[in-house]
This record gives C-alpha cells, sequence and structure tokens, in this order.
C-alpha cells in the first residue's frame, strides 16, 4: 500500500467533503487518487460509523490546539509584560510585542 | 558462559504538565522519573531551555515526541528531528520515544495521532524514519502503540502483528500504553493478551498509564475514548501485573494525566497502585524462573 493511500486517508480523516464524495461514489474518488484495486478494498473495509467517529475527534483535537497556541501566546505576552515591570525597566508598553510563534 | 542476572529496577514516574510542576517537584521522593512532552520545547529559547536543563538536573527525565508522524511510507522533515535533537541537547534523556502513527500526508494536517495502513510499506517507512531518527538525534526512539477510533486499511494484519513488525524492522523497543491497549481491545474486540503474547517480551521498555471514559456516538455503540483525563481504570492496572510478569528488563513507568487534574495525592495513590502492580508481576516471573 502506497504513500498516495495515506494521503487519502489523511484527507477522509480531515475533510468532511471528501468522506461525502467518497461514499457517494468511492470508485471514481479511488480511481482519480491513482489508488489500486487492494488498497480500494482495504479502505472499503473500513467502519463508515467509525472513520467519522475518529474524524470528530481529530477535529476536536486540532480546534483544541488552536486555542492552546492561542493562551500560549497570551501567557507568553503577560510573563513579558510581568518580567519588565518586576526588573523596573517596564518602559513603554508599546515597545512590548507577542512573539511570532 | 556464566549466566549474568540482570537486577530489575522499574521505576514510576509522572507526565509533566505546567499544571502540575509546583506539586511533582515537592514530591520528588515519590517520583522517580518525569517525561517531558518534547514538542512543547520545540523552538524554545535558549532561556527555556536551561530551565529544562535545570529540571534534568533534578530528576531524571525522559523525553515523548508527538507530532513527527514516523509510522509512515513518507520521510519525516528534517528540521523536525532537528527540533527534536535540540531538546534532547538540553535534556540529556535517558530515552526518548515518540509514536507508531502518522500525523500529516499530502499537506494534509491530521492534527493528533492517527493509525497507518497496516501494510508493508509503512513498517518499511517507520524502519527508515526511525533510522533518520536515530542519525540525527543520537538515538533511536522508542515506540508506542496508539489508541485508535477506526481500525485502518490493512485490517488483515492485526494490531499486534503490525505493531510487532515495526519494532522488528526499526530494532528499537516498545513505549506500551496500557490504556491505548485496553482501548482497542475494547472497542475492536481483541484480547489485550493475546497482543502481549505477539509483542517480545525484550522489546518491552516503558509503559503509558492513562484514562479515559466511555462514549455512546450515534452509533449507538459504545466506545473507550483514550482522554487522558480520567484516573487509571482497573483492567490497566491488571495488564500492567501482565507486562511486569513477561518483561526481562527494568521498565519505566509513567502515569499520563492531561486535564481535570485531581489533587496530588490522587495522583501519588495511582502511581502507588502502579508499584504494587509491578511488584506483583516481578514477584510472579520470579517464581516462575524459579520453578523452571
Amino acid at each position: 500500500m502506497s504513500a498516495r493511500l495515506e494521503v487519502f486517508l489523511a484527507r477522509l480523516y480531515v475533510e468532511a467533503a471528501a468522506r461525502e464524495a467518497y461514499r457517494a461514489d468511492p470508485d471514481r474518488e479511488t480511481t482519480r487518487a491513482g489508488l489500486d484495486a487492494a488498497e480500494r478494498a482495504a479502505l472499503a473495509a473500513i467502519d463508515a460509523a467509525d472513520l467519522d467517529l475518529a474524524a470528530q475527534g481529530f477535529a476536536a483535537k486540532r480546534s483544541h490546539k488552536r486555542r492552546h497556541r492561542w493562551l500560549e501566546r497570551v501567557r507568553r505576552y503577560a510573563r513579558r509584560l510581568w518580567g519588565r515591570a518586576a526588573a523596573g525597566t517596564s518602559g513603554s508598553r508599546s515597545s512590548i510585542r507577542p512573539r511570532a510563534s | 558462559m556464566a549466566d549474568v542476572a540482570v537486577e530489575i529496577r522499574d521505576r514510576v514516574g509522572l507526565g509533566w504538565r505546567p499544571e502540575l510542576a509546583a506539586a511533582t517537584l515537592g514530591h520528588l521522593d515519590t517520583v522517580d522519573v518525569v517525561e517531558v512532552i518534547a514538542d512543547d520545547w520545540f523552538g524554545a529559547s535558549a532561556r527555556r531551555l536551561r530551565a529544562l536543563r535545570t529540571l534534568a538536573s533534578q530528576v531524571p527525565v525522559v523525553l515523548h515526541g508527538v507530532s513527527l508522524g514516523l509510522a509512515s511510507s513518507q520521510s519525516v522533515a528534517l528540521s523536525r528531528l532537528e527540533a527534536m535533537a535540540r531538546v534532547a541537547d538540553a535534556a540529556r534523556p535517558e530515552f526518548w520515544s515518540e509514536h507508531l502513527a502518522f500525523v500529516r500526508a499530502g499537506g494534509y494536517e491530521i492534527g493528533h495521532l492517527a493509525a497507518p495502513p497496516r501494510s508493508a510499506d509503512t513498517v518499511e517507512g517507520t524502519a527508515a524514519n526511525v533510522d533518520h531518527a536515530h542519525r540525527v538525534v543520537g538515538a533511536a526512539p522508542l515506540l508506542e502503540n496508539i489508541a485508535t477510533l477506526v481500525e485502518p486499511p490493512g485490517r488483515h494484519h492485526s494490531e499486534a502483528e503490525w505493531v510487532a513488525a515495526a519494532l522488528e524492522a526499526s530494532a528499537t523497543g516498545l513505549l506500551l500504553d496500557l490504556h491505548n491497549l485496553h482501548a482497542n481491545a475494547t472497542n475492536f474486540g481483541f484480547d489485550p493478551l493475546a497482543f502481549l503474547e505477539h509483542i517480545p517480551a525484550a522489546r518491552l521498555r516503558a509503559i503509558h498509564l492513562a484514562g479515559g471514559r466511555w462514549i455512546t456516538p450515534p452509533d449507538g455503540r459504545p466506545r473507550v475514548l483514550d482522554d487522558h483525563l480520567h484516573d487509571v481504570p482497573e483492567p490497566v492496572f491488571a495488564l500492567l501485573e501482565e507486562v511486569a510478569a513477561r518483561a526481562p528488563r527494568s521498565l519505566t513507568v509513567i502515569l499520563e494525566r492531561d486535564g481535570r487534574y485531581p489533587p496530588f495525592p490522587v495522583l501519588q495513590q495511582q502511581m502507588d497502585a502502579a508499584r504494587r502492580a509491578l511488584a506483583a508481576g516481578r514477584k510472579r516471573r520470579a517464581d516462575r524462573e524459579a520453578a523452571a
């Protein structure tokens, strides 16, 4: 089973539209992706409900990570502000910028 | 040649989390080792890395990666391995580990650990990625089994067969996550002890313990979700005893908790339960050897 199958699988995990298109016409979608007969058969054996459940879990993780990254930026900004204030070198607030991640 | 007795010195520790840092540092008498998430330190300043080095001077540290995606027929980017090497250089861990998972392909970021197709290609790809990681980081990672809610393509190979093949091809050890094993065994209806029978005991090096919860999706079929937000359930401790009864080498056992943190004594109780399970398993192993 090829790298093409991993790409196809990743797309199914990430894109609801890709899952819908695959369910509507698996032959068309897998042919378009260049998958061979063994790969198509392996995909066909995947439980549809399990696939949806896994995809929902991955979407929740991606959302959680986005929130976490945003909070981390805020924390870093607060730490820098606090550090400068504690050192008595706070200066102009406008000179402090959150670090690009 | 005379047999050389190997002294078994199992250790039990905790995943390093900012929310638990103060309590962990205050109880190093009961925490043998801490596991640091390497990815949290990718891109860290020199100052932050010095803090990591200071931590490592106070308690044994092991490193854990969560985003390399080693179990893939596609190569892991050198920049990711170099980031891991930089953190390893600061932490000087006793070992490092990553998951038997793929996390991206063809520009799609899955966002979490996904089970790769169970194929010869992914076994070979894993071995090549582990070899590359070994050369860049300076040591090969232990590989961890993952929890999955969907059986990947290639299900005519069992998970145990595929994991054993990946370990053999990669010539490295296993970080066995017992809650992942418990969850997969429950959700897909296989015997976790049969899984253990498939894994060469000499490859068992480290253990993860965690908790999860039951969910009931729209299809009405309840599943165990590995969420790291709950206490370690009893079947996981029973599996730990089974592992200790088999493993010929010392084990490093890490309790993972990622949220809904209980008071620290609750975590200590779970670490104590792990020590009891280890002791019971080691006694069974010693009794078996004495009887042989």
